[in-house]
């Protein structure tokens, strides 16, 4: 524990807001004694310490890590502007949770990518703790700058600040990296020496091993690796959810953060295959764990934490094959504890009776559900495959059960989109309210409520419609617009998203290198905590990319054809190319693809498991 | 049926950065680790039962924090504080546990440990003594109706004094409880804006509560 920075850290946290963010010290945090590990590990989340510490990705990794007698993995997240201020003015470093160590101290210095908007975090992190922001400058093993997560599925933005991405699931590949590291440190190997070796482990990607170049209208020529790294790297998954690790306990915060609960995982992957969801396709392939493990390790976690809470942390938890059985099962301990179960993640057409029963004993608010679009045609564009059928039994079956508040997520801007699909969002709203007006069996006495939250469409990399124009910020105020124009009862209310967040996510989702120039700019520029609105400064952005030439409708708006070489093209999430196309064609015929269980589409990802064979039947 | 128990803990180190909203989430889930048969407030939303004698504020320590709690059965009061004393964070000690003696309501005064570090304790202690000489101490006073403007010399007792080499120390007994509460920081406050000079550093400690009586409160 470095007690002189401890004790400059404490003569300002009176000065700044929720305190507790940053003294670390929680129930089940990991002390380990520095002389006794060989690997300095910081956990780096690029977001406020409320919303890392409800990640439940680092909770398994900070425990998979410290599971390694080697390794001590700590917490270190992005200071709110108050407290950075404080830091600047009293010559404070960015440090960890747990030992109060300096940034600058620690051998792998590891980030969670979770959303694009966090990218100048993680600069930001990186300066705080006086280690330079561009890998070229680190020219040392130590400070190992590395980064995972969903993001990393396209890191070419990246490419300048990180050593190297790990692609997939980490808990045996961060196992496997750090023997690797471990090996390095004590051998006294040169940076080059140890990246060069690490590109031979499945799933990681080093970028300084891979040559793009660019032809003049701007696209990717071609990506060639170098030094002996292997053309494609492939995501490395785990094999049998059953025997990976899972977290006995959880780090117990004090202070509210935003999922302040057990989290029992039920699987990994979708079997549905909505087009427009980036999760649905690099999560592949699905793997559930077997029922008994969930509950198991739900009331493990339960007793080791005194959460009052469980929730159900899946894509789609109605899919898991054995969802009654392992509720009724839950159930049978956590009524008599006096613990609330939440389902997130329900499916409007398989939402049963008998699953309503269970819901309705453990949660008394409003139902949400994810139309996505509000025509048949456009859903089937996406390949939601919902009817309106389903929908109005589900709102029967909830209205029945006494629910009176229904939220409903859309998305603005999918491909093939017309101002008819967006004027049938609000008309499937007022449908639902037509019908619970009709409907003899309402509950009596109550209002109901409709909201409809709208988000805007943003083409991810690895889904079939990777290769579509994000709608222009014009074309989406216009389609909002409309939006609200078509309600016609004050019961329906309506809400969105900030479009210029929307149109920065998509550039940075698809963009290539040479966006690192423009990154590094508009970070200089004071550009960070970017997905916080008070903080969001689009004009900067507008600034950093002007100066560097670049223009944002190239990455955004562009519609790609399939012979472009994409940026994330020598990246490999197990979906095939060919499969993507082939949905992306479907799309456009509004031709739907049946769900795993229903009928194998061929969608490759089977080749990740041993022996190549998936476990859907 | 349950039996009423009220615990006497110590709240130091990092867990001064936690509010009183924190420690009420905090104290609910340690019960449910202990395993002690804890009561369940009855109704549609059941929790676990606990009160506490006087919130304390965020940024001080405690050496006498009470919190009231309820069990279903009646057990050995070594083998509850066992219990609790396991399921608390570090730099939370039980200190004991018993059945409550005085009322939640009888809370009087609370005594403080002011510690103000300087390079000059002298100094501090000598503004500290003319501050004290003054016959009215005007403050304004933030209420849940408004700001009040008060006169809080005659709340001010000081039981002792002790100058070290870099601080300043006065053993504060201040009103506290439902008919009157002054916050040292109130105090502090007002000795700064009443005298010019510069203290590095506050260190503010809850040492004792106290009844109408005088006696501590169990």
């Amino acid at each position: 524990m470095s007690e002189p920075l401890r004790k400059k850290v404490e003569q300002v946290l009176l000065k700044v807001q929720k305190p507790a963010r940053y003294v670390g010290g929680e129930l089940h945090q990991v002390m380990k004694n520095p002389d006794e590990v060989d690997i300095r590990f910081a956990f780096c989340f690029p977001d406020t310490y409320e919303v890392g510490m409800s990640h439940l990705g680092m909770k398994i990794l900070y425990s998979s890590l410290n599971a390694n007698p080697h390794i001590w993995c700590e917490r270190c997240f992005m200071p709110w502007l108050d407290f950075e201020a404080q830091m600047k003015e009293q010559d404070i470093p960015l440090y960890t949770l747990e030992s109060f160590t300096p940034l600058s101290e620690f051998d792998i210095i590891g980030f969670t990518l979770q959303y694009e908007l966090s990218y100048t975090n993680l600069l930001q992190m990186l300066y705080l703790g006086n280690i330079p922001v561009l890998a070229k400058e680190r020219s040392g093993l130590k400070n190992l700058v590395i980064a995972g997560g969903p993001c990393a599925c396209n890191p070419e933005p990246l490419a300048d600040f990180v050593d190297l991405f790990c692609l997939g699931e980490g808990e045996q590949q961060l196992d496997d990296l750090s023997e690797l590291y471990r090996k390095a440190k004590l051998e006294g190997w040169s940076k080059e020496a140890f990246l060069k070796e690490a590109a031979k482990q499945e799933g990681i990607y080093v970028p300084s091993l891979y040559e793009v170049s660019y032809r003049e209208d701007g696209t990717v020529a071609s990506i060639e690796a170098i030094e002996g790294a292997p053309q494609t790297v492939r995501k490395k998954i785990e094999q049998d959810l059953n025997r990976s690790h899972y977290p006995e306990n959880f780090l117990v915060p004090y202070m509210e953060i935003v999922h302040d609960r057990v989290m029992a995982e039920l699987m990994r992957g979708c079997i549905r295959g909505c087009r427009f969801c980036q999760a649905g396709f690099i999560y592949r392939p699905l793997r559930e764990k077997d029922a008994d493990v969930v509950c198991r390790q739900a009331k493990s976690l339960c007793d080791s934490t005194g959460y009052e809470e469980i929730s159900l942390s899946s894509l789609s938890t109605s899919d898991y094959s054995g969802i009654e059985p392992l509720l009724d099962e839950l159930l049978s301990f956590t009524e008599e504890e006096h613990i609330n179960l939440s389902l997130p993640s329900l499916r409007i057409d398989n939402f049963s009776e008998e699953l309503l029963e269970r819901v309705k004993r453990v949660r008394k608010s409003g139902l949400t559900f994810a139309p996505e679009a509000g025509t048949q045609r456009l859903r089937d564009v996406i390949n939601k495959n919902v009817t309106e059928e389903e929908v109005m039994n589900t709102c029967r079956i909830a209205f029945e059960g006494g629910y009176t508040a229904v939220k409903l997520y859309f998305m603005l801007g999918l491909p093939t989109e017309t101002m008819e699909d967006v004027a049938g969002i609000i008309e499937l709203a007022h449908r639902i309210l037509d019908f619970y007006y009709a409907m003899p069996s309402r509950p009596k006495g109550k209002g109901i409520t409709i909201s409809v939250s709208v988000s805007t469409f943003v083409p991810k990399p690895f889904t079939p419609f990777q290769w579509e124009a994000q709608d222009t910020m014009e074309t989406v105020k216009a389609k909002q617009k409309h939006l609200v124009e078509t309600i016609r009862s004050k019961k329906i209310s309506c809400s969105w998203h900030n479009v210029k967040t929307s149109v920065l996510e998509g550039v940075l989702a698809r963009g290539d290198r040479r966006l690192g120039k423009v990154i590094y700019s508009a970070w200089k520029k004071g550009c960070m905590l970017d997905s916080w609105d008070e903080c969001f400064r689009f004009d900067l952005w507008e600034e950093a990319f002007a100066e560097n030439g670049l223009a944002m409708e190239f990455y955004a708006s562009r519609k790609r054809s399939f012979d472009e070489v994409l940026p994330w093209s020598h990246l490999d999430f197990g979906v095939s190319e060919a499969f993507l196309r082939k949905e992306n064609k479907k799309a456009y015929e509004a031709v739907t693809t049946p769900h795993c269980r229903e009928k194998c589409s061929g969608c490759g990802a089977n080749r990740l498991m041993e022996g190549g064979r998936c476990s859907v039947h | 049926m349950f039996i009423d128990y009220r615990v006497f803990y110590t709240k130091t180190g990092r867990l001064k950065y936690i509010s009183h909203l924190d420690v009420n989430r905090l104290m609910q889930r340690a019960l449910k680790r202990s395993g002690l048969p804890v009561w369940y407030s009855e109704g549609f939303n059941p929790h676990i039962y606990i009160t506490f004698a006087l919130p304390l504020a965020l940024g001080l320590e405690s050496f006498y924090e009470v919190m009231d709690f309820r069990l279903t059965a009646e057990l050995p009061e070594k083998e509850i504080v066992r219990r609790i004393q396991y399921s608390l964070p570090d730099g939370m000690d039980v200190l004991s546990v018993s059945k409550p003696v005085a009322k939640a309501q009888d809370v009087a005064s609370v005594l403080f440990q002011v510690k103000l570090f300087s390079e000059q304790p002298s100094e501090i202690k000598e503004s500290w003594n003319r501050f004290l000489e003054q016959r009215e101490i005007v403050v304004e006073k933030k209420t849940k109706k408004g700001i009040k403007v008060i006169n809080i010399r005659p709340d001010i007792v000081v039981k002792q004094t002790e100058e070290t080499p870099e601080a300043f120390i006065i053993d504060l007994l201040l009103p506290a409880g439902i008919p009157k509460n002054i916050s040292p920081f109130l105090v502090l406050e007002a000795f700064e804006s009443s005298a010019n000079f510069c203290i590095d550093q506050t260190e503010i400690a809850k040492i004792d509560v106290f009844t109408k009586e005088g006696k501590q409160f169990r």
